[in-house]
């Protein structure tokens, strides 16, 4: 205890040159935490429109549907909708069925993936559809209305209300075409969305692929992304009497995005990787310039009969005092920082033009930091570690000197 | 003899200036070969829009940029001007026309983009034949001949050899329907190419189309890629009203953004980890200030101006960026070199993200580009001489007569 008490007095013989220290390790805490929290806020933004948009938290596929997409793979959903529904944490049950056909207009023709929706939970979910007004919406499953992207819109060369064919192939091989009325248009700001989505009800696309009744994926909104684990077994255990049907979150259904982040994330951590090592550069010069001026001093008190490894613990307590000390600071910091960047944010409204795209999905571009406090707290103990593990040389240094050479010392 | 002096004192305590000068040629090297991964994922993006689909330039009418009108193809005078023009910018032009519609093979279909071309003209304007993974790029002389890209062979279950029915809508209102050959399989990395591109002999389309001797647009390689906007304003003054030469910049809005928010980001990440170096550079002077106080004043006191002193100890800061640059970029440059030749294979990790028009492959690779050692090495100097601003004045303002009374 006293030997803590001795180091927490050396740190502040020199007091500019530990503010100094403190203020540089602390800053790089902050910076650190602040950033890590930006990117796990703006990250879970991404996944919660991601998985709104896409696959779901979870998804229920026929057993290949994933690797090969082959349209043919579909399942009956009998009452499955209905028990996944009612697990705890989920908020929607989506039925999805997606039919490659051609669309044609009198002028124009684009190939195109037609996704046949139930258009009232649909509605409630997927965020292409935030901004459509509620007459606009496809009116139910078997209705000819189609809810369409805007710029597919322009090359088909179509308005509102006007009709247009789709061409799809039906299950008996043969070409079937369907008359489909332009109900609503969709506006989401990304050029593939905008130019390829066409949703129909869930009843009119299985007439005209002749799957009667069969969905190719069950999209599961969870209300907390957290839940996933936990509704992920629910799921496998209804699921569980009928082996020609999976599971799989959304990591596996949407590997673009799911890259996406990790690969953002990833350089990111080589960043932090860098900061990291340049905090400890200068946590080894420090010390070790501390113990070079008290050569003198630790021949004194070898001379009147310390043991070594006393002066080598004195130095690891002054490392770690001066660590916890800069990760309570920092950790303050971050949490002042972060606590900003959650209520306020960074608004990029003036510099991005109409929407932020990130591995395939549109974000909000006001970028809000989300707590991870787990990470935080791990981020300053990692601080505490490597100032430790600076203090190991200037340590070895100090614990090496003889009483007559440390006194000889200047 | 000033800069002697500043750099003789600089060695007077080996071991610090040696770990200050270790830190900052850590954190110079590290961001260059930060910086030169990143450059090296935009130039795969940039790379992958444009070398695998755009090309740099792209000449079409007006209602074909904007929404791939069928019946906007260019006029034949323009065509023909364009493409036997000598231009010393341009290294290759392509014409082509496109088709959309849906291609099956027995009970499976699937919406493609069919691309007209002729084949030797588009081996000037895209990389595609070098991205054959099964069969052979287009041949000259098949007339049905059709390369594919490999996630659509996989959903189609198809093999060099096959055959494939493509069903469009023609320009005269009829069904368009036609069989293909498929000779070989492209794999880009790009999953909208991969899952949905088609590559056909020009005739074939104009044919299926009912557009016989049309293009829709020509496809143009430059020498120099980052000159594409200036060529294309060039260009344009010679087009008619409704003609325009677009640049990837135009064609691919996001990118130009994403590439404009990285300059940003890149100074942000620059500045941020330089002032973590910063901070120790301002240390390690205050002390070796400190240190010196009594022998400043024997200098003052011999007559040496405040002014002197304080470029001395600026100096000596200035030096010692100046070493840690020299050695930062010889070690970042090395490292760069290294990942360019070499590079990390994420192929295991990660599949290849879209992501703003253009796919980031899973790969790390260093590029080269200047501004990357210029904005690390010009803030370098500039946070060594910010760090040593208050070290010297202190030291400058040191009053002689108790200077030299200091122990």
């Amino acid at each position: 205890m006293d030997l803590l008490y001795l180091a927490w007095r050396n740190l502040w013989r020199n007091r500019r040159r530990t503010i100094i220290t403190l203020t540089a390790i602390a800053f790089s805490i902050m910076l650190v935490q602040a950033l890590h929290n930006l990117s796990y806020g703006v990250y879970a933004g991404m996944v919660d429109s991601g998985v709104r948009a896409g696959s779901g938290h979870l998804a229920v596929y026929h057993d290949n549907y994933l690797a090969t997409r082959d349209e043919s793979l579909t399942f009956q959903d009998r009452d499955l909708i209905d028990k996944i529904a009612a697990i705890d944490g989920v908020t929607e049950v989506l039925p999805r069925l997606y039919i490659p056909a051609l669309a044609q207009s009198s002028r124009e023709s684009r190939g195109v993936v037609l996704i046949g929706v139930d258009p009232t939970s649909e509605r409630r979910i997927n965020p292409f559809l935030k901004d459509l007004p509620a007459e606009a919406m496809v009116r139910s499953t078997d209705s000819r209305d189609a809810v369409i992207g805007s710029r597919l819109l322009k090359e088909l060369q179509i308005n509102p209300g006007q009709k247009f064919v789709v061409t799809a192939q039906h299950r008996d091989g043969t070409l079937h075409s369907e008359l489909l009325r332009v109900r609503g248009v969709v506006h989401s700001g990304m050029k593939d969305i905008d130019g390829s989505l066409i949703l129909i009800g869930r009843q009119r696309a299985t007439v005209l692929a002749g799957t009667a009744g069969a969905v190719h994926e069950l999209a599961i909104i969870l209300a907390e992304t957290r839940q996933e684990a936990a509704v992920h077994r629910q799921v496998e255990t209804i699921i569980g009497s009928r082996p020609e049907i999976e599971a799989v979150s959304w990591e596996q259904a949407m590997p673009n995005l799911a890259n996406a982040i990790k690969l953002d994330y990833a350089s990111q951590k080589f960043i932090f990787l860098i900061i990291l090592v340049i905090v400890a550069i200068g946590v080894v010069n420090t010390l070790l310039m501390s113990v070079m001026e008290r050569m003198r001093e630790f021949g004194v008190i070898l001379a009147v009969g310390s043991k070594p490894m006393t002066l080598r613990v004195m130095i690891f307590f002054e490392a770690f005092s001066l660590g916890l000390l800069a990760a309570t600071v920092g950790t303050i910091l971050g949490c002042l920082a972060t606590w900003y960047l959650v209520k306020v944010g960074i608004d990029l409204t003036d510099f991005v033009p109409e929407s932020l795209e990130f591995g395939g999905v549109v974000f909000d571009p006001v970028l809000r930091a989300t707590w991870d406090p787990n990470w935080m707290v791990r981020i300053a103990l990692y601080v505490i570690g490597l100032t430790l593990l600076a203090a190991a040389y200037p340590a070895v240094k100090a614990g090496r000197v003889t009483p007559v050479e440390g006194m000889r010392h200047h | 003899m000033l800069l002697t002096l500043a750099f003789r004192n600089l060695w007077r305590n080996r071991r610090r200036t040696l770990l200050t000068l270790s830190a900052m040629v850590v954190s110079a090297a590290l961001l260059i070969l930060a910086l030169g991964v990143f450059s090296g994922m935009f130039r795969d993006m940039l790379a992958s829009a444009t070398e695998q689909y755009h090309g740099h330039l792209v000449l079409a009418r007006d209602a074909y940029h904007e929404r791939r009108d069928l019946f906007a193809h260019l006029p034949e005078e323009i065509v023909h001007q364009s493409l036997l023009a000598d231009d010393p910018d341009i290294i290759g032009r392509s014409p082509r026309l496109r088709s959309f519609g849906l291609i099956s093979r027995r009970e499976s279909s699937q919406p493609v983009e069919v691309m007209g071309v002729i084949p030797r003209m588009e081996q000037q304007v895209t990389s595609l034949q070098n991205q054959i993974v099964a069969g052979r790029y287009l041949p000259a002389d098949q007339d049905n001949a059709a390369v594919i890209g490999q996630g659509l062979a996989r959903k189609l279950d198809v093999q060099p050899g096959d055959e494939l029915v493509f069903v469009t809508q023609a320009a005269d209102g009829s069904i368009g329907n036609d069989v293909l050959i498929v000779q070989g399989i492209f794999a880009t990395g790009d999953s909208r190419h991969d899952n949905n591109l088609i590559l056909a002999p020009l005739p074939w389309v104009q044919k299926v189309l009912v557009l016989p001797g049309r293009i829709h647009e020509v496809a143009m390689t430059l020498a120099d890629p980052m000159r594409a906007a200036a060529v294309a304003d060039r260009l344009n003054r010679h087009m008619p009203e409704d003609v325009t030469v677009l640049d990837w910049g135009t064609l691919l809005p996001e990118m130009r953004e994403v590439i404009a928010a990285y300059d940003v980001s890149r100074m942000i990440i620059v500045t941020i980890l330089y002032l973590a170096t910063g901070l120790g550079i301002l240390n390690t002077f205050f002390m070796s200030v400190m240190e010196r106080t009594r022998e400043f004043g024997i200098l003052m006191a011999q007559g040496m101006r405040p002014w002197t002193i304080r470029s001395l100890v600026l100096l000596e800061t200035l030096m010692l960026g100046g070493i840690a640059l020299v050695i930062g970029i010889f070690c970042g440059a090395g490292m760069t070199f290294y990942m360019q030749q070499v590079g990390i294979d994420l192929a295991g990790y990660i599949t290849p993200v879209t992501y703003a028009g253009g796919t980031i492959l899973p790969r790390l690779h260093a590029v080269f580009e200047t501004g990357n050692f210029l904005v690390p090495a010009g803030m370098l100097l500039l946070i060594s001489l910010l760090a040593g601003f208050l070290p010297a004045n202190r030291a400058a303002r040191l009053d002689p007569v108790q200077a030299v009374r200091e122990e």
